[in-house]
């Protein structure tokens, strides 16, 4: 290893206060435990999702079934864009999704410059922030999240959480059962700036609108 | 990046004979601390919440080795490569042999105060490169070959007219208005987007590195640095070695307060975790993946009695609150970091002798150490720089001879009193018509600017004295 | 507390007030006397050493400490008309003594019966006045000095004592927590930078439209009257105490005598 290495961290070793074993290290972190419980905008999650996905200026529509996410989607890619096309990863969720009833024609690829609009499928949401979660891999390729100007996200209510400590059990979970993942993004609204001047504009780089459809039979308003 | 921070006086001077930018300056010095109470009320448990993140910053530093190499350890497992340099130098070299083997011409770049500290960018075009800012912010300063003046909003001391007026010309699209924010935002959407799709190299920074998976944290609300992630084929994360935090949660912990304090926001538009090339299920992705540490005497600042200002986590919340910084303006500060952090920071990585006027261009108000999301008791780190300021007599000879007279008089009661009884004595005949003096010798600093009160009388201790003989008479 | 045994205050008078604003100190004594303490005030005593500390000439700054440590040492309370002075002695001399075991100890148990004068007469008396007996006669703002708003606390204590003692509804300032670029002796090594904001500070008040601006430090208030009298402006500066007290026979702030 570099000589640079070997001085930084013997000039660190000399520095610090602590001289530990691993295990103590680890048992005085376990002892820190995690942070203090986040706040959230409503006592009921879907709630402060909901009101938090509005501040943090993403749309929402709601449904109780994949079938009628197509349709819902049909319409918001017919009016937004006029057309039919998307691109969306190898998501099994979304492969498996009636997409044919809703005239919509699904390209599963990673997206280009040239697409306006990507459909992704979230693994997990946060109440606490109004954050999607997707991991960069086939299932969503990353540049789906960010080349597009249209970016519609998917979720089924029961992969909502409180928040990012919740978030991390789960997401830990999901990388036993699939691996890991070269990234994992939490998308809390569309792409947007304020550097000029203060002014908030949206699709800076990104996406210019982030509109998410939620499946789940409590999603509908009674 | 080239230092003047001794010039901080007259650049401050400059900053605030332009009344437009010092309006400017004002009114975000009242509008972002409102809105940053407003968000850190919402928290509802900040010093709560500040005390965890502090206790896990600081057993992180306590054991920074550890952290280090499992955060190495991941990195390399997921088939990233991890580099080390102790100074600029070595980190410029280090980074330019990477865009080298790999014959890069182009180079994205994203938001980072590491590469503003070695000056990357400059050492990349000097070998041919071509580089990009890709934050809004920093390309627009890049355009107007200035450095930032805001840690967080590189930009903050632009008007929209100065961005038209600099977009206009630099930018070859013939006639149009871009009037407002909006248009302006769209133009610069349209030139970067090319520079995406074509650059061989993105270099991001990081806000946190996570030990436990190698993962680093990347805060945007544009998406530049993630597309600088996943559109070229090497990616290189840049970041200094007191970055690194054990957990996942522990990132997003940070990131609460980290948020808040820099924009007001609750939540940041994207918050990314990547680590390594992409695999072969990926359908994007680098092909390779670096991250590159950056020592920077920040090992000397480890264990020393400025070690708490390694828990900063650069969201700008104490430039926001300075009525120094505001009124100097960021470029006053001649150099990467201004505001309070920035004098703390400058002379720890730069050298006293480059940059002890900034110590002392603090109040001791205390507002910043209020604000700050890490705990860092600024004004006291300041005061110990003006300790040792003094101790190297880099501080002016008839500040320090003057306050040893002073000190050395004060612990001489009786003389002190004779002394004082006669100098009160003497301004308050000089000063009781008009109240106040217009000058007054050795006062040039007070008088220049404002009239000098003038004594009541007597001092208070001749007239209680005085009280006291009477009293004991009756 | 017993009514028949009155508890000592050692006032510790701060240099400014010594110098050039005694009416503060005889205020200050009245206000302790009516709540009910008895008050002396040690001559021994000259500055609290903020001036030395802050530039960090700590070893010049200790035998200050020392001095007043030792002179205070045997009253109930230690109670200074000033935020800065007595956030000084509460936070900065333990501080200070950091390798000083034998002192430290020593300046801790200072700092816990050390008290800014309206915090003291409110957060530890919990001093009730009678109702006031006449209207206020003019308009009343505030500043409120950093050390006594950050270190010790002092924010609507001074409020509360204006308001039943004298019957005081302040007309509140804009950006009341932001520094009025006193800094002891930062206004003197960057008078630009200060300017500005003690102007900032100055338009503030003047914008409240109160004939009146009171505060807990005279430092700031030294400032403050100083660039109003140096902009010709109309504004009355007087310490809170004096108000408090009604010693207001003599002129304001760095005003003439009439
Ligand atoms: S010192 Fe504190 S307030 Fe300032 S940038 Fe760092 S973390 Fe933020």
């Amino acid at each position: 290893m570099s000589e640079a290495r070997a001085d930084i961290l013997g000039r660190v070793r000399r520095a610090q206060r602590s001289k530990l074993q691993q295990h103590e290290i680890l048992e005085a972190l376990t002892e820190l435990g995690v942070a203090p419980p986040a706040p959230r905008d409503a006592e009921d999650i879907l709630e402060s999702f909901k009101l938090r996905l509005k501040l943090n200026h993403a749309s929402l529509e709601a449904c109780a079934t994949r079938a009628e996410a197509v349709q819902l989607i049909s319409h918001y890619v017919y009016q937004r864009c006029r057309t039919r096309k998307v691109v969306t990863g190898y998501d099994p969720r979304l492969a498996a999704m009636p997409w044919r009833d809703g005239g919509v024609l699904v390209r599963f690829d990673a997206a280009t410059a040239e697409d306006p609009l990507s459909i992704s499928y979230a693994k997990l949401a946060i109440a606490e922030s109004g954050s999607l979660i997707l991991f960069s891999n086939r299932s969503n390729p990353a540049a789906n999240n960010w080349l597009v100007q249209d970016h519609i996200i998917l979720l089924d209510q029961q992969d909502l959480v409180a928040d990012f400590e919740q978030a991390w059990e789960k997401i830990r979970e999901h990388q036993i059962e699939t691996g890991s993942p070269r990234g994992i993004s939490f998308i809390s609204g569309p792409s947007s700036t304020a550097d000029i001047k203060g002014h908030l504009v949206f699709g800076a780089h990104g996406p210019q609108r982030l509109h998410i459809i939620f499946i789940g039979p409590e999603a509908l308003p009674p | 990046m080239k230092q003047d921070s001794l010039q901080f006086l007259n650049k401050a001077h400059d900053h605030m004979a332009r009344p437009e930018l010092r309006q400017h300056m004002d009114r975000l010095g009242v509008t972002l601390p409102l809105a940053r109470e407003q968000a850190i009320a919402q928290l509802g448990n900040f010093e709560q919440l500040r005390e965890h993140v502090k206790n896990i910053k600081n057993h992180t530093l306590e054991n920074l080795d550890y952290y280090l190499t499992r955060y190495e350890e991941q990195v390399i497992q997921r088939g990233g490569k991890v580099h080390w340099a102790r100074n600029a130098d070595e980190f410029n070299g280090i980074v330019l042999d990477i865009c080298k083997k790999h014959d890069a011409q182009r180079v994205g770049k994203g938001k980072s105060m590491v590469t503003e500290e070695t000056d990357l960018t400059a050492h990349l075009q000097h070998h041919g490169l071509e580089v990009t800012e890709t934050d809004l912010g920093e390309y627009i300063i890049q355009l107007a070959e200035e450095p930032p003046s805001h840690i967080v909003s590189p930009a903050f001391h632009k008007s929209v007219n100065d961005i038209r007026e600099l977009f206009l010309e630099k930018h070859d699209l013939g006639e149009r208005e871009l009037a407002d924010p909006d248009s302006l935002v769209q133009e610069a959407r349209q030139i970067l987007r090319a520079k995406f799709l074509a650059a061989d190299v993105g270099i991001i920074g990081a806000n946190a590195l996570i030990a436990e998976d190698g993962r680093s944290m990347l805060v945007t609300n544009e998406g530049n640095g993630d597309l600088l992630s996943t559109l070229p084929k090497v990616h290189i994360v840049c970041a200094t070695i007191d970055k690194v935090l054990p957990r996942p949660e522990d990132a997003t912990a940070l990131l609460r307060l980290l948020v808040r304090s820099a924009t007001a926001a609750v939540m940041s538009a994207y918050t990314s975790f990547y680590c390594g090339p992409r695999g072969e299920v990926d359908l994007d992705g680098p092909e390779e993946f670096h991250v590159v540490l950056l020592d920077n005497r920040r090992s000397d600042i480890l264990g020393s009695q400025y070690e708490e200002m390694l828990r900063c986590m650069r969201c700008g919340a104490c430039l926001n609150h300075c009525p120094i910084y505001i009124g100097a303006g960021g470029h006053a500060y001649g150099w990467v970091y201004p505001g309070p952090m920035g004098s703390v920071l400058t002379p720890l990585l730069t050298g006293l002798e480059q940059s002890h006027t900034l110590p002392n261009a603090c109040t001791a108000c205390g507002r910043c150490a209020e604000v700050c999301p890490a705990a860092i008791p600024l004004p006291d780190l300041l005061r110990d720089l003006r300790a040792e300021e003094r101790e190297r007599g880099l501080s002016p000879l008839h500040w320090r001879l003057g306050l040893k007279l002073h000190a050395w008089l004060a612990r001489l009661p009786r003389l002190y009193q004779v002394l004082t009884g006669l100098i009160v004595r003497l301004l308050h005949l000089c000063g009781r018509r008009r109240g106040a003096l217009r000058s007054l010798l050795l006062s040039n600093g007070w008088t220049q600017v404002r009239d000098f009160p003038a004594p009541q009388g007597k001092t208070f201790k001749q007239q209680w004295k005085q009280r006291q003989r009477e009293q004991s008479r009756e | 507390m017993s009514e028949a045994q009155p508890r000592t205050v050692g006032l510790f008078v701060t240099c400014l007030a010594d110098l050039f604003r005694p009416s503060v100190a005889f205020s200050s004594i009245a206000l302790l006397e009516q709540a009910g303490c008895a008050v002396e005030v040690p001559q021994q005593q000259t500055c609290c050493g903020q001036p030395g500390y802050n530039t960090g000439a700590f070893a010049d700054t200790r035998p200050l400490a020392q001095q007043v440590i030792e002179t205070f040492s045997d009253y109930d309370w230690v109670v200074a008309p000033s935020g800065s002075c007595a956030g000084m002695i509460k936070h900065h001399y333990p501080a200070l003594f950091k390798d000083l075991p034998e002192w430290e100890i020593r300046a801790q148990e200072l700092a816990a019966r050390t008290w800014e004068l309206t915090s003291f007469l409110v957060d530890v008396l919990d001093y009730q006045a009678g109702q006031p007996t006449t209207s206020p006669e003019k308009t009343y703002t505030y500043h409120d000095g950093c050390a006594g708003l950050r270190e010790m606390g002092v924010k609507q204590q001074p409020r509360q004592l204006l308001k039943s003692m004298q019957g005081i509804e302040l007309m509140e300032l804009e950006q009341t927590e932001v520094c009025c670029g006193f800094g002891g002796t930062f206004c003197a090594k960057m008078p630009e930078i200060s300017e500005k904001m003690v102007s900032d500070k100055l338009d503030c008040a003047l914008a409240t439209g109160a004939d009146v601006l009171l505060g807990g430090d005279l430092g700031c208030l030294m400032n403050i009257s100083g660039r109003a009298r140096r902009l010709g402006q109309e504004l009355e500066v007087r310490h809170v105490a004096e108000v408090l007290a009604q010693d207001l026979d003599g002129p304001g702030i760095g005003e003439g005598e009439a």
